[in-house]
């Protein structure tokens, strides 16, 4: 077991120490994620953004289009010098691989959402402190799924002639349900109710992760295996 | 320096394979190899691109699935998922497997926590022994060729393998470089491990190999020792089995 | 493979004949529905397609799993055959739903959970099938495909409750009442989704054993490849073979 742990923390670490030296993903993410809601500012009539049904939908469309970019650097780093198979090496159980690669992905991600909130907050009038709290839960819980599912993929379109042109096509329509989710649960917190309010939403989340971080734990092993 | 190497059986079988087969859902790429690796040797892999040899390699390596046929290393049977085999091995390609944007003993340190080692001195006897030491903090986007080709050596060696793979491993590197790599070799034969090494570079062959195997079409076609054989004997053998221009994909 | 091929013809016949009964009985023995009359009839292709679409899609799951605990290839190309079969149903189901929705509520599209949960289903085995397309034929390709195969499979509950809680918080639920079915229009469903299920039997069959003469046929180049790359056993042959 502390094998195990101390190979997740190592790759954990390893990902965001390169990360830190380099600025590569969580920046170009950070900053597209700015992007979609600068565009977003441009395209609606901000003044009146209905806070139920449009702004949760531009928030979760900000933060997939820039997870897939954070995604889709995760695998295509470990190609440049073959190092994914190294990864493949180790005398571990291959999940920890997937599990330290999923973490490092859903800390990144986390981190640009919470640089894009306080934008997305006063460039399109959202008021968005007072229901931090249960943002946050349901932003956490929808970005564990959506890493989950797209650390897989990613190891996945990684390994074809396709690479980063492959993972949205894969990975959004699996994502679909749960976005729609997200959304729904956001629009109900945004428009002032409790967490328990949209419980139905939360728990369909979870399920979904549950479910997706089961299996790619179980099915990384496939991916890995060149 | 590094005298506690191995703790398995000295003067042993390091590896036995006996008729490996293997396909990637097309032809056979491997048609029955066999050989025997003992503590200490030095087995030199020659065959045209397409061969297997590759192959080979990533299977002993455990990177890829064994297709039938039976692997043993250090006397365990080997699967294609047992980490234990995995400790017993390690790979050298011509790709360096290392992070850019670490230094080298951020890089060395990474390999040995996924080999379950903790111990801050096994990192810097490490760069010590590759001579890196100097350069231990520095980023790996910096070093040369031949530096990388180093660091590369200690990480596969990191967690002490008794086997060590490598594949095309002077493919890009100087001449001082490649004599760095031969060194290590010799070394490492000496400290009673054994390894394969897929080349295509004769010029090193004989420095450092002590069996010479020709690979062609997933089978061996040729074997014979290299402690007392001579350059041109070896241009021979190259010519005629390894089959200058016949090509085909890369196996 | 003789013997498959005569069960294959004969499924054939089969389905073409009780395909154009079933045509026969839409067009003639299916009374005309009340108030939406006429394109109502297509109802009895549409409920039976998206059917077959799901049976597809089972067996992707199926064959994928199959695949990835035995490495058999007749798995993989079942899984492959499963989703293509299955994805040309789904289209039919997205095809014909418009006609439907647009008689019956004016709009071409509606985004009600039956068409919705069609819609994400489609997008997910076209993925699917991009998949298979974009890499190079080999173990790995089949590995990955049952990966995402089984990946989406897992989806289907998700995107099904998903989508019917998301139409059931917004006011605009179209109920489609089914109760009360004609008589005749329950002999006519009937016989239409034995027809349609025949269809998609003879269509997987068709595919598979299209898929085993490529691959024997590719078996064999390579094959013959390799003879023109085998060395003339020289005197010196050592080692390992066999």
């Amino acid at each position: 077991m502390i094998p195990y742990l101390d190979a997740v923390l190592a790759v954990v670490r390893k990902d965001l120490l390169s990360e830190w030296r380099t600025r590569e993903a969580a920046g170009s993410m950070a900053l597209f994620s700015l992007l979609v809601v600068v565009i977003f500012g441009f395209c609606f009539e901000t003044q009146r953004i209905d806070l139920e049904n449009l702004a949760p939908g531009m928030l979760w469309v900000a933060f997939s289009f820039s997870g897939v970019l954070g995604l889709g650097h995760s695998f295509s780093s470990e190609r440049v010098r073959g190092s994914l198979q190294a990864l493949a090496l180790a005398p571990v159980d291959r999940s920890a691989i997937f599990l330290g690669k999923m973490i490092s992905n859903l800390l990144m991600l986390l981190f640009v959402e919470a640089l894009t909130l306080p934008v997305f907050s006063i460039l399109l009038h959202v008021p968005l402190l007072g229901c931090l709290p249960a943002l946050a839960v349901v932003a956490f819980l929808a970005s564990v799924g959506f890493t989950a599912v797209g650390t897989l993929l990613s190891a996945l379109a990684a390994s074809s002639r396709m690479r980063e042109m492959l993972l949205p096509i894969l990975l959004y329509p699996i994502w679909i349900p749960i976005l729609l989710a997200a959304v729904r649960a956001t629009g109900g917190v945004l428009a002032g109710k409790e967490l328990a309010d949209v419980a139905g939403w939360i728990r369909l989340i979870a399920a979904f992760d549950l479910i997706f971080v089961t299996a790619g734990l179980l099915l990384f092993d496939q991916i890995l295996e060149e | 320096m590094r005298v506690d190497r191995r703790t398995t059986r000295r003067g042993g079988a390091v590896l036995e394979v006996s008729g490996l087969r293997k396909s990637y859902g097309g032809p056979p790429v491997l048609r029955g190899v066999s050989l025997e690796l003992q503590s200490g040797e030095g087995l030199i892999l020659l065959g045209p691109n397409g061969a297997g040899k590759s192959t080979l390699l990533r299977i002993l390596a455990g990177i890829h699935r064994v297709g039938s046929g039976t692997i043993r290393i250090d006397g365990m049977q080997a699967s294609f998922r047992d980490a234990d085999v995995r400790r017993r091995v390690g790979f050298v390609s011509h790709e360096t497997f290392l992070y850019d944007a670490l230094t080298a003993r951020e890089n060395l340190s990474f390999f040995a926590r996924l080999h379950g080692i903790r111990e801050a001195g096994r990192i810097e006897s490490a760069l010590r022994d590759v001579g890196l030491a100097h350069f231990a903090d520095r980023p790996v986007s910096g070093f040369s060729r031949g530096m990388a080709q180093r660091l590369t050596l200690a990480r596969a060696q990191i967690h002490r393998p008794s086997l060590l793979l490598l594949d095309e491993p002077f493919t890009g590197l100087d001449p001082a470089a490649a004599a760095d790599l031969e060194s290590s070799l010799l070394a490492f034969r000496r400290e009673g491990g054994a390894f394969i090494m897929a080349t295509h570079d004769l010029l090193h062959v004989v420095g450092v190999g002590s069996r010479l195997l020709v690979l062609r079409s997933g089978r061996i076609v040729h074997e014979e020792g290299l402690e007392s054989a001579d350059p041109m004997r070896l241009e021979a053998i190259y010519r005629e089995y390894a089959g200058v221009g016949i090509g085909g994909g890369d196996g | 493979m003789r013997g498959l091929a005569s069960v294959s013809k004969a499924l054939d016949v089969l389905a073409l004949v009780l395909v154009l009964a079933a045509f026969w009985l839409v067009l003639y023995h299916a009374p005309t529905e009340r108030t939406m009359g006429d394109v109502q009839r297509i109802f009895y292709f549409h409920v039976p397609s998206a059917m077959m679409a799901f049976l597809g899609f089972a067996i992707v799951l199926v064959a994928s799993i199959g695949y990835l605990a035995t490495g058999g290839r007749g798995w993989d190309s079942t899984a492959q055959a499963g989703a293509e079969v299955g994805l040309l149903f789904c289209t039919i189901t997205l095809l014909t739903g418009p006609v439907w929705a647009r008689s019956a509520w004016g709009v071409w599209w509606t985004w009600d959970a039956r068409l919705s949960t069609t819609l994400i289903l489609w997008l997910i085995y076209v993925a699917y099938l991009a998949l298979r397309g974009y890499m190079a034929e080999d173990l790995r390709m089949r590995r990955f495909s049952a990966v995402l195969g089984i990946i989406g499979a897992l989806d289907v509950p998700i995107v099904y409750f998903s989508v019917r809680w998301w139409r059931t918080q917004h006011p605009t639920t179209f109920i489609m009442e089914r109760e009360g079915l004609h008589p005749a229009m329950a002999e006519t469903l009937r016989v239409s989704m034995i027809a349609v299920l025949l269809l998609f039997v003879a269509l997987l069959l068709k595919r598979l054993m299209l898929e085993r003469i490529r691959l024997t046929a590719e078996e064999l180049r390579g094959e013959i490849e390799t003879l023109e790359m085998e060395p003339p056993m020289g005197p010196a042959d050592a080692g390992g073979a066999r």
